[in-house]
């Protein structure tokens, strides 16, 4: 066992339980007397700290223990799931006897002795971000944030940020013996301003984070990022009512992005394509994107938020090309789905936690740049809107109707960025927009590493990106 | 489901007790522990076939220790004693780095509830998994008796009962068992060219009261179908009537803006607005922490403080926040007993006649948008700003004409709930919050 990754999630998730790899084997054995097509253990342990300062003071610290195990038991399309917060031998068993039943009696399988698979490649590394540095240096970073924002501005009335970090250790064994284990560090540095002036008030927010440690928080990075925010707020006390109805709208590089995630990532996932409710069901093969548009799922990105070493499922984290200039390629597929439809797995099996069942979610999905400066696209509308930032997107998969928020936008006139405009819910069809991408840039941004994407009332951490694109037609929801 | 959660209680108070004497131990000044336990069934059917059958079961445990008045939290799933040890330490550390914060602290012990009332939240449903898929094939049966053009999408029923206990090292040591159950339906219409997806769903405390399977799936499908019928809206500003449903949306934004961390962050446009107009002068919003079995009802809040039944709103003027004892220190106010946000509230206006039922309301909307979905988070509570995507229906006549989908609405929460012209008595709850459809006098919409 030369992987360094499931021995550490041989020291976290079984050894202190007195459990050991033979336990996991027994209770998929005893599931697998059952006619099941399928199952898996997962076990994860998630530590977590959180500092946060408001009001001048770090008042708030908080540190969270959370770890159990989850056992599915699969026959065809349908699902058994079990889920303890105790990983002992009494509770495997007691889950293996429940979601059994899933399938009738009648099969003596035994599952073969786990062969830990290599790892093959490595987005992050094993680091603990928790004890790194003392408590004292986080609390003093987030003291900094703070004073740096109000020393930017004398209408900066409030400002606030937390720093949050996540060290998880997951490990998951499948009837077929299958035993993968991954390491996954993460970081959230959350900051927010309130600026007032005139009686007039506005908020912004921003931040960075990532699969990493501490250490790796820059300052001079911090430093600027703090004075975005600050900027954004103050843009925004001058901001005009926003134009209402049909407009040509320009979306900056980066978080904007969350526009590709909602308008088709999410009709791309698996699940809802197998059922036939996605709108992009049976579109395989067909052109759905304007030409020139290429859009990738990568779990590969080095230290980015949505990266993988591996699926919740144990499949390697990879690159998968969704679009391929205007042409769909591939959608995102678990274990289950791909099975099902009789395609290739794509390493897009994500789960919340222990107590979630697996489904298809994206990792880091974004567009590929285009041949066009970010301001020969701006100049090219005579009268539209600059989406420099957005807040948060929804999307209805059935229709692909989409709607996300504006949180910095000016108006464009003649060619030109004029004035800026407050926030205001923007909406579209998915599939109508693809086809409406008109210009695409050659600034391709990752965003900062805050991204939190929901699906069926289960959260996980992604990565959006694009570059400045322009799109003919978006309905804006202004008052003006 | 099991009857595990008679023990629950005995087994939670004791540790409780155990934690609150490691934080001492560890240096705690004071501390307050919050526990729970619980356990249930759900599934989710989709035309026939098992998606997943889930059996839930969930425990935690919150810490807090102040060190005079700097604080630190821990939270565990594990309630083994070494683990709650390791939990009393780390709180205690971090504690150590923390700044004073002269708003921390537990309440004073003279406001803490001293006989907490047996509001009748726990109501267990032994149903099976047997049983449960039998509903959901009821559930799904309602929907496809509705018509060809509509399909299930999932039928959902999940049952779950809960223990929690609440113990701070100034006597207080109370718990409550409570149950939630639900029933729902996604149906999803198609003619071939349009496709629309809608839901429905019945929840409550206790089984019984849930709404007929057959029934859930024939709204959510009969729900679905109206929106085939689907033609654009131009831009433009109309008169607009929000179902309750969507009416229950305005309070939960208001909800949100009256709450302690948005007001004392100053990201509320409802801070230092107690006692001025904040709603139409014919409105008023109640608050009922007591109700029995509702869903928004306990005894008390998770600082151990009752909340009261009370006037948020009377005459359209604003009367109380919802208030935790720390936001309420920050405000300088005294807690109202919501540190776990609102309990029941219901939204009244003067002018609502027996006669105001739903086709009244339509009536007196006449010409204009009927908002019958919304989506993102479209509420700026700093300042009020307003707009969101929707869809709906157009009216004519008092009478719905098509569907529109695809455009949003916009103003500002504070003048909306301001311009509200009347409130129907076709009243529905959903969790806390209960309202009749509300008739505003016009929104601006972007559509084609």
């Amino acid at each position: 066992m030369t992987d360094i990754r499931l021995t550490i999630a041989c020291e976290r998730l079984l050894a202190p339980y007195g459990v050991d790899l033979n336990d996991l084997r027994n209770t998929l054995d005893q599931v697998m007397e059952h006619q099941v097509d399928f199952a898996d253990l997962y076990l994860q342990s998630r530590r977590r700290e959180s500092w946060s300062l408001e009001n001048s003071q770090v008042t708030g610290g908080t540190f969270s223990v959370d770890h159990g195990f989850g056992l599915r038991a699969s026959e065809l399309d349908q699902s058994a799931f079990a889920y303890s917060q105790q990983i002992t031998r009494e509770q495997l068993q007691k889950a293996a006897l429940s979601v059994r039943s899933i399938a009738g009696k009648g099969r003596n399988a035994r599952v073969a002795i786990p062969e830990p698979r290599a790892l093959m490649h490595s987005s992050y590394g094993t680091d603990d971000p928790l004890p790194v540095l003392a408590s004292a240096a986080k609390v003093a970073l987030l003291e900094r944030i703070e004073q740096l924002a109000c020393a930017l501005d004398p209408r900066v009335s409030r400002a606030g940020a937390t720093l949050e970090l996540t060290h998880e250790v997951m490990m998951v064994m499948r009837h077929d013996g299958r035993l993968a284990a991954d390491v996954r560090p993460l970081l959230m540095l959350h900051m927010w301003v309130v600026v007032e002036h005139n009686g007039r008030r506005e908020t912004a927010s921003g931040g960075m984070g990532g699969r990493n440690g501490f250490e790796h928080i820059e300052m001079s990075l911090v430093e600027a990022e703090v004075r975005r925010v600050v900027d954004s707020a103050l843009t925004n006390l001058d901001a005009i009512q926003a134009p209402s109805g049909q407009l040509p709208v320009v979306l900056a590089s980066g978080w904007p992005g969350m526009l590709l995630h909602e308008a088709m990532g999410h009709g791309f996932e698996g699940d809802f394509n197998r059922v036939g409710s996605s709108v992009y069901a049976s579109q395989m093969d067909k052109t759905v994107a304007a030409p020139g548009v290429t859009i990738v799922d990568d779990a590969t990105v080095p230290g980015a938020r949505g990266s993988l070493n591996i699926d919740d499922e144990g499949e390697p984290g990879q690159r998968t090309t969704l679009i391929e200039n205007g042409v769909l390629r591939s959608y995102m597929h678990d274990d289950l789905n791909a099975r099902l439809m009789g395609q290739k797995v794509t390493g897009n099996g994500r789960r919340q936690s222990y107590a979630h069942l697996p489904m298809p979610r994206m990792t880091n999905t974004f567009m590929q740049p285009g041949p066009y400066a970010a301001e020969e696209i701006i100049a090219s509308v005579k009268h539209g809107v600059y989406l420099a930032d957005l807040g948060s997107g929804q999307v209805d998969i059935v229709s692909g109707q989409f709607s996300f928020q504006s949180a910095l936008a000016w108006l464009i006139e003649d060619g030109r960025l004029t004035t800026p405009i407050r926030g205001a819910t923007l909406t579209g069809s998915g599939p109508q927009t693809l086809r409406q991408i008109s210009m695409v840039g050659n600034d391709l941004a990752l965003d900062r590493g805050l991204a939190i994407c929901g699906k069926a009332g289960q959260s996980v951490p992604v990565g959006v990106g694009q570059p400045t694109l322009k799109i003919d037609g978006l309905v804006v929801g202004g008052t003006a | 489901m099991s009857t595990s959660l008679e023990q629950a209680p005995a087994q939670l108070a004791a540790a409780a007790e155990q934690l609150l004497d490691y934080a001492r131990q560890s240096g705690a000044s004071d501390a307050q522990v919050l526990l729970s336990s619980g356990h249930g069934l759900s599934l989710n059917l989709r035309q026939g076939r098992l998606r997943a059958r889930r059996a839930e079961g969930h425990n935690s445990v919150s810490l807090t220790v102040y060190r005079g008045q700097r604080q630190g939290t821990t939270h565990s799933t594990d309630f083994s004693a070494a683990s709650l040890a390791d939990m009393a330490r780390a709180a205690c550390d971090i504690a150590a780095h923390t700044a004073q914060d002269h708003c921390a602290g537990l309440p004073d012990a003279s406001l803490m509830t001293q006989a907490p009332l047996d509001l009748q939240l726990h109501h267990p449903w032994a149903v099976s998994a047997e049983e449960a898929q039998a509903l959901a094939a009821r559930i799904e049966q309602g929907i496809s008796d509705q018509g060809p053009q509509v399909q299930s999408d999932g039928a959902f029923v999940s049952a779950y009962e809960a223990c929690s206990f609440l113990a701070n090292s100034r006597g207080f040591a109370h718990g409550y068992a409570q149950s939630s159950h639900a029933l729902s339906a996604n149906a999803l219409a198609s003619d071939g060219q349009r496709r629309h997806l809608s839901h429905w769903r019945s929840h409550e405390r206790y089984s019984e009261r849930l709404q007929m399977p057959e029934q859930i799936g024939a709204r959510a499908a009969s729900k679905a179908l109206a929106y085939l019928d689907e033609q654009p809206l131009c831009t433009g500003r109309y008169r607009v009537l929000f179902d309750p449903d969507m009416a229950i949306s305005l309070l939960m934004d208001f909800a949100n803006a009256a709450s302690g961390r948005a007001l004392y962050t100053h990201g509320s446009y409802l801070r230092d607005r107690l006692g001025s107009q904040v709603m139409a002068e014919h409105l008023s919003l109640s608050e009922d922490p007591f109700q029995l079995a509702g869903l928004g009802s306990a005894p008390f809040d998770s600082d151990g403080l009752s909340g009261q039944r009370r006037r948020v709103v009377e005459h359209g003027q604003l009367q109380g926040y919802f208030l935790s004892t720390y936001s309420g220190r920050r405000l300088g106010l005294p807690s109202t007993g919501n540190a776990n946000g609102p309990y029941n509230l219901s939204l009244h206006s003067q002018l609502t006649r027996d006669s105001d039922d739903w086709p009244a309301m339509l009536a007196q909307l006449d010409r204009g948008l009927l908002v019958a979905e919304l989506a993102g988070e479209g509420t700026h509570l700093i300042n009020g700003d307003y707009s969101r995507s929707a869809k709906g229906f157009w009216v004519e006549n008092g009478v719905i004409t098509h569907a529109v989908t695809g455009i949003t609405i916009a103003g500002n929460l504070n003048s909306l709930l301001g311009d509200i012209l009347a409130v129907g008595n076709d009243v529905v709850t959903r969790g806390h919050f209960s309202s009749g459809s509300v008739l505003i006098a016009h929104m601006q919409i972007g559509g084609r």
